[in-house]
């Protein structure tokens, strides 16, 4: 991923939600979800709007802490598809308030994708996930 | 009218009560004369084949799906229920508390409940206790309660069903339905065999062998065809449904009693389905292992099994029925006007 590459959750597939100093992020497609701490939230309220990887930098606190890390963030929650790259009309104004980093952990769970995936009905083959079925 | 039921995949009616929740659904409406057609997320572009059928009202089944198709269709300015089946985040919630789900869960369904109920036009739920839920705990969303199954009619048992065979209606891959069955053959089953050493304990439904709890007595039928399930009912002496969480009415309850097969169930068994008097006619009720023990007693007695098989099946006949189920879908179309 270019970081000059603008990203932005993954709406409207992905939702989030925060609640004191903790946010869940959960991926519809999957029925997957996530958990963000405080320090984590911080960064991902950064992809509210289109930013990229290098805007993060930029506006970053303490870049020196963050630059060593970054590209594994992005590539993670690109990897889980909670972040994409933005479309044209995505793309806002230049990211401009300064952001404190302190770390970054996502921490995923499972236990609702029988309820929430893409097809609650079959059982999934567990070896091979959606959408293979489960042989009778 | 036109009216578009989405499901996210293939619905399996022999296999679970949503499905069939959702195949009765489809036939009330065509009874009812309108155009109802089925859209499958799984395999098609769900949205442009909404809008190509150019409905005149969409169902969205399950939450999942509600949440991936509704900002599909929103343009489409068509009135969109949500077909709830039951309140997951209750039902997670409670699973929560008996360590059954993750700690998260329940505040993960909540939050996509809460856009799936705020944005229907109007939701259903199967239970009375579950709108009124809905109602406080969303004030801005519009949600009523109707009948979710049309029970067939069937001839009440003549005699007593010989023999000491209990059954269990529902597949593992429910969590009440595991729970449920890993608790009562853990802590009620050895006391049944004690006292009666020939019981037997079917369980019918798909339980994949590592879901299976082992025990003397009890067998898995596997995923069984309504005709063969209600073979293997009519041979039984009483159904049970011991359910420590759940949320919902459940067909299980209603299958068994519909049969004129006496039931023991838990408060969650009977959810939605009791009279005014708080009582279900043709239930035992019954939460501890005693209290279990103590109800299949009562229900070795043949003028007992009698009465209640009776009062069951009425009960069922009586508020379950197909032309009752008719009019409550007729009274959840009306209040879309």
């Amino acid at each position: 991923m270019h970081r000059a590459t603008r990203l932005v959750i993954n709406r409207p597939t992905v939702i989030y939600d925060v609640q004191g100093a903790e946010t869940v992020i959960i991926d519809l497609a999957t029925g997957h979800y996530f958990r963000l701490d405080g320090a984590s939230t911080r960064l991902w309220e950064r992809f509210d709007t289109a930013v990229s990887p290098e805007d993060l930098l930029a506006t970053c606190t303490d870049p020196g802490a963050l630059e060593p890390v970054l590209d594994g963030i992005v590539a993670d929650l690109t990897d889980h598809a909670l972040i994409r790259a933005a479309t044209d009309t995505e793309v806002g104004d230049d990211l401009t308030s300064d952001w404190a980093f302190d770390g970054f952990v996502l921490e995923q769970f499972t236990d609702l994708e029988d309820i929430l995936g893409l097809d609650p009905i079959h059982e999934v083959d567990p070896d091979r996930g959606w959408p293979h079925v489960s042989a009778p | 009218m036109r009216i578009a039921v989405c499901e996210a995949g293939y619905i399996q009616p022999e296999k679970d009560a949503g499905s069939r929740a959702v195949a009765d659904l489809m036939s009330g409406l065509g009874d009812l004369g309108h155009d109802a057609r089925m859209f499958v997320e799984l395999d098609h572009d769900i949205g442009r084949d909404l809008a190509d059928f150019d409905p005149d009202i969409i169902v969205l089944s399950r939450p999942g799906l509600f949440m991936r198709v509704f900002p599909q269709i929103k343009a489409l300015r068509v009135p969109v229920v949500y077909f709830a089946h039951d309140l997951h985040f209750v039902r997670v919630g409670l699973g929560e508390d008996l360590a059954a789900a993750g700690a998260r869960s329940s505040r993960v369904m909540r939050i996509i409940e809460q856009q799936c109920f705020e944005r229907a036009d109007l939701s259903v739920v199967p239970t009375r206790k579950e709108a009124l839920r809905v109602a406080e705990e969303f004030p801005s969303a519009r949600c009523v309660s109707m009948n979710y199954f049309a029970m067939p009619a069937h001839d009440p048992p003549v005699e007593p069903s010989a023999g000491a065979t209990l059954a269990f209606v529902g597949s593992s891959a429910h969590a009440p339905n595991r729970d449920g069955v890993e608790w009562f053959v853990t802590e009620v089953w050895s006391g049944v065999l004690a006292r009666t050493p020939s019981a037997q304990l079917i369980v019918c439904g798909a339980w994949p062998e590592n879901s299976q709890v082992r025990a003397e007595g009890v067998v898995y039928l596997g995923a069984v065809s309504d005709d063969e399930l209600d073979a293997a009912l009519a041979g039984a002496r009483i159904g049970i449904a011991p359910l420590r969480f759940g949320a919902g009415m459940k067909r299980k309850t209603l299958h068994y009693l519909s049969l004129g097969l006496p039931t023991i169930g838990t408060g969650f068994a009977v959810e939605g389905l009791r009279l005014s008097d708080g009582q279900t006619p043709g239930v035992l009720l019954a939460e501890t292992a005693e209290e279990w023990l103590a109800a299949i007693e009562t229900l070795t007695e043949d003028e007992v099994w009698m009465r209640m098989s009776a009062a069951g099946a009425r009960f069922v006949r009586n508020h379950f029925s197909r032309n009752h189920y008719l009019d409550s879908l007729a009274g959840v179309l009306a209040s879309l006007r």
